[in-house]
């Protein structure tokens, strides 16, 4: 195998490994009387160590955020193997890198259904910012969602099924 | 059951049901007597303590630069006496290489450009090669370590004796770097015949092979190099040294310690305690029934110039990362005649400088009368209008003057008028003398609009701490006056990087730290003690690492043993803060958004917070982890100067500084703009664009070139690592062609989106209201809320 296509395909993985870290850091709570790490060493009995509300904006963005950004590392590395492959395809060096290019395919479509489940969420978050588009001032066609689309309870139960179906363990 | 209290008034506790206007703590009327002090002594102490600890060892560190720095012989003899080069050909040296902007090109002892070889490592490299060569046989290589190793400088005779072997090879690489640098068909990212004076080149050659032996020979007394064994090289045996190797360990133990302990505190006792402004209600005014003053209105103008400097700055970014693709022009044409890698990349670090320090300056004018609450003195106006146009003259002046340094038009005065030539000090001394009175005469206007508010309020409070953290800005960027050109390598670099690092990442951090908490108090959505307190902890983490950790950038050239040791712990610790702050930080987002979100009037600013979050990000990712990546000495032994370290400058400047000096635009332009201008979908395609945009240009090219370069820095030495051949080998051009698409949507979707409203800005900043009443100052007004309580007994 060329050492050309070797690394390539092994830092194509190395970024598919930073996209699954950067996704699991944007789940993290970023409010850290909440976070893992620090509820961990709180007294107990500490009321300001509870979970307390739901974080809304602009925490609900942060998942998105990340995920966007693990879409780029993604996309990175399907870009560099598929440049690797066109230069280097002896058989081996197909089948080490259609394998790469297969693992970065699943990767980029689940972050691309848990990417539009994001943006749902921070569009809940959305409705706290209450930004100059949301509030339904003179540019509605910036606003991603119409402004007759409500959010409810029942949006709120669909979400939690789409992020458990994903096994991505999100907080809301 | 009384009714909600208002932390700052008192008189409403009995008062309900009313609607209370214009009570935010910073635009409160005068009183006859000062503001009591807002936080407790033992936080003024801590930072007093800290800062003067971390001070007092970084003057330890100056005096043991000046004291251990490495000597400059008077002469260069063979063992017979002949010359072979003196000290004054050494500083000639030290001056063509800085006045030909070579330090922007490639580097010495590791600093500097990118694209060309580190000539201290290249001299090593090929001298070694050239006297194993002449000894020949089975123990060449032991005789050649010996001739590299032993210290033969005479300190009472200041004379330095190479071998014969030496002195030959001097002569031979003379004329090697002769034919480098006077090359007529370039191709090596310089312009053709760039230097051609044969002493010039004799002089740079004697520059390079003084470097050398200081990174080879043995300090007196001691069983390494005055670099601590930097570069890496088989052939003279230099390897890691055992400083090297034993204060990473212990840095990497420090930061462990140090982030476990210091969460484990903060999360167990909550000292800090947040609170939001809870128990009221806020309205946010809308950004068209903001009054603004006419040095508010001025500051547009600021905007649009940082707009443009910010694409300027990307576009000559782009041209010098095209030199790694295409070494040899730009799609055919000939673009190292007239804009050579070494003026590029120079204009690519200053700009970066310039853009970002322009949106600071013009928000902290913007906040000048917000804090003090009421209108602002005369001429503020005309003297914004002045600063900006010094700030242009500089901006020009010094651009202009770095491209004819290298074509030599200043003659003697090269270094006054043209390319003084250190990395990011690389302005004519007239130019960054310049720079700092303007420095200065902003802090000037500031203390104009403050000054009736400073006299009211105790010097710990908030405008004080605004105030002061301004004038940090000037004082340090002067220190960088001590890096004069005829200063020795190692001092010249320390007072560098006093302006490098400590102004850059922390001074210009505090005050960054203090505007964003400034603005969340005049937002009302923070209590202003919240605020302070984050700043005090922001000055307690940052001098107890920071300043001290500074050192981290004087690991191998020339400093003693101490400061790598000092560095190496210190900086370690600098992590803790960037991880400890960023948490703190959505904390104090979130107080933000839980008062905001009991508005019944829109939040403004969601593009300025979203480019805030991308702060938090980028100050993990890029400053936390792609800095903390190089930061162990024995890492930054293989890597320094290579594409980790830019990929490390990228996502921490861009990220960071690039991200907030965007954030502070938009805030300010939301209220220059009127409401149907402004433009939400413009400022959410540049966030997108430039985060992506940065996103790629790490992934895709800069951390796989610098893994490239590690690994090769590593198994062949670090010489191999800079050579010109490898950088521009298949593989490495590729990388640099594959981040062509990031670039442009960087600069298309990013960077253009911002010029756009930055015109817009100083197009329609008119079409506000003048100031006519203190309250037309105010960005919210404050409504309590009716008990449900009282309702219910009422």
């Amino acid at each position: 195998m060329h050492p050309e296509a070797a690394f390539l395909s092994g830092y194509a993985l190395v970024l598919i490994a930073v996209a699954a870290g950067l996704g699991r850091l944007g789940r993290r709570t970023t409010d850290p009387w909440s976070s893992r790490m620090l509820t961990a060493s709180r007294q107990p009995g500490d009321a300001s160590s509870d979970a307390g509300p739901k974080p809304g904006w602009p925490h609900s963005e942060v998942p998105a955020f990340h995920v966007v950004v693990g879409g780029v590392a993604l996309v990175a590395a399907l870009l560099l193997v598929l440049v690797s492959l066109v230069r280097h395809h002896l058989p081996v060096e197909c089948v080490a890198q259609v394998g790469v290019l297969l693992v970065v395919g699943i990767r980029i479509a689940r972050l691309a259904s848990r990417y539009r489940a994001e943006r749902r969420i921070a569009m809940l978050g959305d409705e706290n910012c209450g930004d100059s588009a949301a509030a339904g001032s003179q540019q509605p066609e910036d606003h991603e969602r119409g402004h007759d689309e409500q959010y409810t309870e029942q949006d709120l139960a669909i979400l939690h099924v789409d992020l458990r179906e994903m096994g991505t363990g999100s907080t809301i | 059951m009384s009714g909600p209290r208002l932390e700052t008034d008192p008189v409403s506790a009995g008062t309900w049901r009313q609607l209370r206007v214009g009570v935010a703590l910073a635009v409160r009327a005068p009183k006859p007597q000062r503001n009591e002090r807002l936080m407790a002594k033992g936080w003024i102490q801590g930072v007093v303590l800290v800062s003067l600890f971390g001070f007092t060892v970084l003057g330890f560190m100056s005096a043991r630069t000046y004291q251990a720095e490495p000597p400059i012989p008077d002469r260069v003899v063979r063992p017979a006496g002949t010359m072979v080069f003196s000290g004054n050909d050494v500083r000639a040296g030290q001056d063509v290489f800085l006045r030909n902007g070579l330090m922007e090109f490639g580097s010495v002892f590791g600093h500097g450009g990118y694209l060309g070889p580190d000539f201290t490592a290249d001299y090593l490299h090929r001298a070694a090669l050239l006297v194993e060569s002449t000894y020949g046989g089975t123990d060449a290589r032991q005789r050649t370590i010996d001739d590299f190793h032993t210290n033969t400088y005479d300190v009472a005779t200041r004379t330095l004796v190479y071998t014969d072997a030496q002195a030959d090879a001097f002569e031979s690489l003379a004329n090697h770097y002769h034919d480098f640098f006077a090359d007529p068909a370039g191709n090596n990212g310089l312009r053709p015949s760039a230097i051609t004076n044969p002493d010039d080149t004799r002089h740079l050659t004697a520059y390079f092979s003084w470097s050398a032996w200081v990174s080879a020979a043995q300090r007196p007394g001691k069983d390494y190099s005055y670099t601590n064994n930097w570069p890496p090289e088989a052939l003279v045996a230099n390897s890691p040294s055992a400083n090297v190797v034993v204060w990473s360990v212990l840095s990497l133990v420090a930061l462990l310690t140090g982030i476990g302990a210091l969460l484990a505190v903060f999360g167990r006792w909550n000292w800090l305690g947040w609170h939001g402004r809870d128990q009221h209600e806020l309205s946010f005014r809308p950004p068209d029934r903001v009054a603004l003053t006419p040095s508010q209105k001025a500051t547009a103008e600021f905007f649009l110039v940082m707009g443009l400097l910010f694409l300027l700055q990307s576009l000559v970014g782009v041209a010098s990362q095209h030199y790694r693709a295409e070494i040899g022009g730009f799609f055919g044409i000939d673009t190292d005649r007239f804009l050579p890698f070494n003026i590029v990349r120079t204009w690519h670090v200053q700009l970066s400088i310039f853009w970002v320090v322009s949106s600071f300056l013009a928000v902290g004018i913007f906040l000048t009368p917000m804090i003090a609450g009421h209108k602002e003195p005369k001429g503020q106006s005309v003297l914004t209008q002045m600063l900006l146009g010094a700030l242009v003259v500089v901006v020009l002046g010094s651009l202009l003057g770095e491209l004819g340094g290298i074509h030599g038009w200043f003659g003697g005065l090269w270094s006054w008028f043209g390319m003084q030539g250190f990395e990011y000090l690389d302005l004519g001394r007239f130019w960054q003398v310049l720079l700092t009175v303007g420095l200065v005469f902003w802090v000037v206007i500031l203390y104009r609009g403050l000054r009736s508010r400073l006299r009211v309020e105790h010097r710990t409070n908030m405008p004080w701490l605004f105030f002061y953290s301004a004038l940090a800005l000037p004082a340090f960027y002067a220190v960088g006056l001590l890096a004069h050109p005829r200063a020795s390598y190692a001092v010249a670099d320390f007072w560098r990087f006093i302006v490098v690092h400590l102004w850059v990442e922390d001074f210009l951090e505090l005050f960054t730290t203090v505007m964003v908490a400034y603005l969340f108090v005049l937002l009302g959505v923070v209590r202003q003690r919240v605020a302070m307190t984050v700043i005090f902890l922001d000055i307690i983490l940052y001098s107890s690492g920071g300043v001290i950790g500074m050192a981290h950038h004087l690991y191998f050239n020339g400093e003693p043993a101490e400061v790598l040791a000092l560095g190496a712990f210190f900086s370690a610790l600098e992590v803790i803060p960037l991880t400890f702050l960023t948490l703190e930080a959505w904390s104090f987002l979130q107080l933000g958004i839980k008062q905001e979100s009991k508005s019944s009037t829109p939040f403004p600013h969601k593009w300025a917070v979203m480019f805030l979050v991308a702060v938090g990000f980028w100050n993990f990712l890029g400053a936390g982890v792609f800095g903390f990546l190089i930061n162990l000495p024995i890492v930054s032994y293989y890597e320094i100067g290579t594409a980790l370290t830019a990929n490390h400058a990228h996502a921490s400047m861009m990220g960071v500084y690039g991200m907030l000096a965007i954030g502070f635009m938009l805030f300010c332009l939301r209220y220059l703009l009127p409401e149907d201008k402004w433009s939400d979908k413009a400022a959410r395609i540049s966030f997108w664009s430039l985060n992506i945009g940065l996103a790629w240009m790490c992934f895709v090219t800069l951390l796989p070139l610098g893994i490239l370069q590690l690994y090769r820095s590593v198994g062949r030495g670090y010489w191999a690592a800079r050579e010109l051949a490898f950088l521009t080998n298949n593989l490495n051009a590729l990388l640099g062609w594959m981040r062509l698409p990031g670039d442009v949507l960087f600069i298309a979707g990013g960077v253009l989106p911002l010029l756009w409203m930055g015109f817009q800005g100083v197009r329609y900043r008119g079409s506000h209201q003048d100031v006519l009443a203190d309250e037309d100052l105010l960005l919210f007004t404050e409504v309590t809320p009716i008990p449900v309580e009282l309702i219910e007994t009422h």
